[in-house]
């Protein structure tokens, strides 16, 4: 425990010169080869005033400030670490109540900063050589300087989301003893070997760091390197140079096994491996989560009863199950086209369908602002068939669709009553003119009568015959039975009408017969011509 | 329309099928049993106002599926999901739906009553219409709904009112799930699996992003027996991406063995590996996802070859020893 202590002053010390957030020490697993976990730490940064259990003891430490400065610091990295065993401790308990009862922790989550929130889930990563940023740093045995720590890539610092939380902006790692130390603070500082060696001196210069907590001995290339470390604690550039050494041989070692761990770990693993590391206070590989994501984690964890399925279900040959051992046949070939047809019908179709009525229910409303945001295709249509409409269709200046309905509906109404006037002029005019004419033939039946009627019927009724078939067209003044008797004067003709068109204006009849001959009985259409002469004209003398 | 429903089909063992008058999507299986019987609730998909769901009877003993003609009702458009009052407790059956409003239904043993009808927006009385919803088990007063208008509505169903409305995704959101009681992951048309908080409302975590931009995720299935892992599905793909929350970003399995696109996926009610999919392929398969994916891929356990498109798979706790599917306008029980 001194060791362990030694080493957290040590630390403090570090980050205190320069004025630092944080500082780590990743040290490589002794049960899992090539992994560093969290091994110990300093926290440096700004705290929230304590509401807690233990506020009072602390509010008089604070105030002494000062000589016990460092041990404030200490107390308060202690007890966050004790708040991540508790944490991980809760995490492991299966119960749904939402509060559980933790074991008691001078600090409880609510008390904590963003940045002490990241120092704290910084304990639970673990990272595998050359993985992540201090992996990476372990593996090539060099400083490593982010300045951007909350920018970069996921892939380069797997915390960044977490960083950004925090305000951390830039992180350094170098190797130190049996793994790494890392600093970080919240502003952006540019890359100075000063601040490095300042550090290193630190770290180094002072003898009794060689006595660690963590026992690595089982593995003779830490002993070897331990050794290194200490014959070599006065010469920085010589340290370096042998530790690389022999580093590169702990990382040709440890490749293969190290691979292997790295599996093990990120792939799905048993729930009980996964257990085991929270409550081991080591965590697990979390990448790329930010403080708040870590919460959610651990909350959703505190309750995961494992079933397991009874053996029936493996056995899926047997002949209860409607399923049969699975084997690589065909199925039903994917058509790339119609794919998940009634599946994406119910995601965008269906809603389509309610915001169809909606915009028509809108529409009755005489509100139609909502329409504006509808995306539907149909209704874009609609959209701009209406206008179009609006276009033709002279407008009173609303310019909401229901108005403009409104609009069409009357400007149609006025349409057709333009055309039914227009139309009955028309005719009102061709009257006229016949009637013009009408009355200079009277004029000239004044002199000669029976001029006038051949003149006038000859032009009043034409007969045209292809065949069998004969169109027959008379105009003439109206008279009660004119009809029957021209039908009449037909069927004597042997000729059979199948359409007949009539209209009567200002008194004047035309009347369009298509009609077939019976037989072939010799009717010619000048016959028939005469024929129907006679019965228009007969009357025509009676009148 | 009623009685519609009159064929089902008895089948010797290990299956039972129900023909519907009319095609078939949503599909709900009850949590309470009267002895023997439970009742299962499937919503038609007609491309007309005019919708409906009907309550199916299934008698484990004489394996028979009976509509119950008292318990059919309208339902404007087809239901996009269907689910019961997960607490069997309660004494009359709960059934909530989603469309245009959610809804919720008291199922009565002879009739049935509209308890309510939510709508979200105080401004109007329409709301964005619904494309999924989930009830929390944990605390069953509690339904998330997710919208086409991205956001995601968590409703406190006793009182009727909105708890919260959270913008949660760039696109549509499709589909959300709870993973305890006041956390929440949807997926979206924007390509991403999002992990929300309540206890923080401001933030969410993306820890999934389909590959290929904007590849639209349609449905997404937390697995309630071990909730590390969720489960989502992608627009036009076969794949099954299971995601592991604890590791964001990268899947922890891409299971890709249907030989058409998949439309519906369930966990195992009572295990914390199994899940079971429908495709396109009319396959109905169950994967082990594995501890250690093998190099060519996840072969999946068991296989059941249906009529046609599998649109719907249901594999509830209630009944864990039957997986529901719906396929054209069939719905039908497989044995496990």
């Amino acid at each position: 425990m001194a060791a362990k202590e030694h080493l957290r002053r040590k630390l403090a010390m570090a980050v205190k010169s320069i004025n630092w957030s944080y500082a780590i020490f990743w040290s490589i697993s002794s049960t899992e080869p090539g992994v560093l976990t969290w091994c110990d730490g300093y926290y440096n940064g700004g705290i929230k005033t304590r509401k807690t259990i233990q506020a009072d003891e602390m509010e008089e430490e604070e105030e002494e400030d000062g000589g016990d400065d460092d041990e404030a610091g200490l107390r308060r990295t202690e007890q966050l670490r004790q708040l991540y065993e508790s944490l991980s401790i809760a995490s492991e308990s299966h119960g749904y109540d939402p509060q559980p009862r933790r074991p008691p922790a001078a600090l409880s989550p609510e008390d904590l900063t963003d940045a002490e929130w990241y120092f704290l889930v910084c304990m639970t990563y673990e990272f595998t050589n050359g993985q992540g940023l201090p992996g990476r740093t372990l593996a090539k045995n060099t400083v490593s300087w982010l300045s951007d720590a909350h920018l970069a890539d996921s892939k380069v610092f797997s915390r960044s989301l977490l960083a950004k939380s925090a305000s951390i902006q830039t992180v350094v790692c170098f190797p130190y003893l049996e793994g790494l130390v890392e600093f970080g603070v919240a502003e952006k500082v540019l890359e100075e070997q000063n601040i490095v060696k300042q550090i290193k001196d630190l770290l180094f210069d002072v003898p009794s760091q060689k006595v660690r907590e963590i026992p690595l001995e089982s593995c003779s290339n830490m002993l070897d390197h331990h050794d290194i470390v200490i014959n070599n604690l006065d010469n920085m550039l010589e340290y370096d140079q042998n530790q690389e050494q022999s580093w590169r041989f702990v990382d040709d070692d440890d490749d293969d096994e190290g691979e292997i761990s790295f599996h093990q770990n990120n792939s799905m693993g048993s729930s009980d491996c996964i257990s085991q590391n929270l409550a081991s206070g080591h965590g697990d590989v979390w990448s790329d989560v930010d403080d708040r994501y870590h919460c959610v984690l651990l909350r959703i964890f505190k309750n995961t009863p494992r079933l397991v399925l009874g053996p029936r279900f493996r056995n899926c040959d047997s002949k209860e199950s409607a399923f049969v051992s699975w084997k690589n046949c065909d199925g039903m070939e994917s058509n790339g086209s119609c794919s998940q047809v009634l599946l994406k019908s119910v995601l965008y179709k269906v809603p389509k369908m309610h915001e169809n009525r909606l915009v028509w229910s809108r529409c009755e409303d005489g509100n139609v602002d909502r329409m504006m945001k509808l995306e539907d295709d149909e209704v874009k249509d609609i959209d701009h068939r209406f206008s179009v409409l609006s276009a033709l269709v002279p407008s009173r200046g609303k310019v909401d669709k229901v108005s403009l309905l409104d609009d069409t509906i009357d400007y149609l109404k006025t349409l057709e009553r333009k055309v039914e006037s227009l139309q009955s002029d028309r005719k009102s005019h061709d009257v006229r003119e016949r009637t013009c004419d009408n009355y200079c033939n009277k004029r000239k039946a004044s002199c000669d009568p029976t001029d006038l009627q051949e003149e006038r019927f000859s032009d009043c009724i034409t007969v045209s015959a292809i065949e069998k078939d004969v169109t027959i067209e008379i105009r003439c003044r109206w008279r009660d039975n004119m009809i029957v008797q021209v039908f009449d004067a037909m069927s004597s003709l042997n000729l059979e009408s199948h359409s007949v068109h009539s209209y009567t204006v200002d008194g004047i009849l035309t009347l369009t017969i298509e009609s077939k001959l019976k037989s072939c009985t010799g009717s010619t259409a000048k016959m028939i011509r005469q024929a129907l002469q006679r019965v228009i004209g007969s009357k025509f003398g009676v009148d | 329309m009623d009685s519609s429903t009159l064929e089902s089909q008895t089948r010797p063992d290990n299956f039972v099928t129900y023909e519907s008058p009319f095609t078939l999507y949503s599909m709900a299986i009850s949590p309470t049993t009267t002895t023997t019987h439970r009742r299962i609730a499937v919503g038609s998909f007609i491309e007309e106002y005019a919708n409906r769901i009907n309550i199916l009877t299934f008698n484990e003993d004489t394996l028979s599926i009976k509509p119950n003609p008292n318990l059919s009702f309208d339902h404007p458009y087809p239901p996009t999901k269907l689910m019961f009052h997960p607490n069997p407790t309660v004494s009359a059956d709960i059934l909530a739906s989603s469309g245009d409003f959610l809804r919720l239904y008291s199922l009565r043993d002879t009739s049935i009553e509209p308890i309510s009808l939510l709508n979200n927006s105080k401004s109007s009385e329409f709301c964005a219409p619904l494309t999924s919803f989930d009830w929390n088990e944990l605390e069953p007063r509690r339904i998330g709904t997710s919208s086409i208008d991205t956001t995601c509505t968590i409703w406190d169903v006793e009182k009727g009112v909105v708890e919260t409305q959270l913008i949660a995704h760039d696109k549509e959101v499709h589909d959300i799930a709870w993973g305890e009681a006041g956390v929440f992951a949807s997926v979206s048309a924007d390509g991403s699996v999002r992990v929300f908080d309540l206890r923080d409302k401001e933030h969410s975590t993306i820890i999934y992003e389909s590959p290929q931009p904007d590849t639209p995720l349609l449905r997404l299935a937390w697995n309630k027996q071990d909730l590390r892992y969720m489960a989502t599905i992608l627009m036009d793909s076969n794949k099954i991406v299971v995601l592991d929350i604890r590791s964001p970003t990268l899947p922890v399995a891409e299971l890709e063995r249907h030989r058409g696109s998949v439309n519906a996926i369930a966990w195992a009610p009572v295990s914390c590996q199994h899940i079971c999919s429908g495709g396109d392929d009319s396959q109905a398969l169950i994967w082990e996802v594995p501890n250690v994916a093998g190099p060519n891929g996840i072969d999946p356990v068991s296989m059941y070859m249906a009529g046609a498109e599998i649109n719907q798979v249901q594999w509830s706790a209630a009944m864990p020893d039957w997986i529901g599917i719906a396929f054209g306008n069939k719905m039908q029980l497989l044995k496990v």
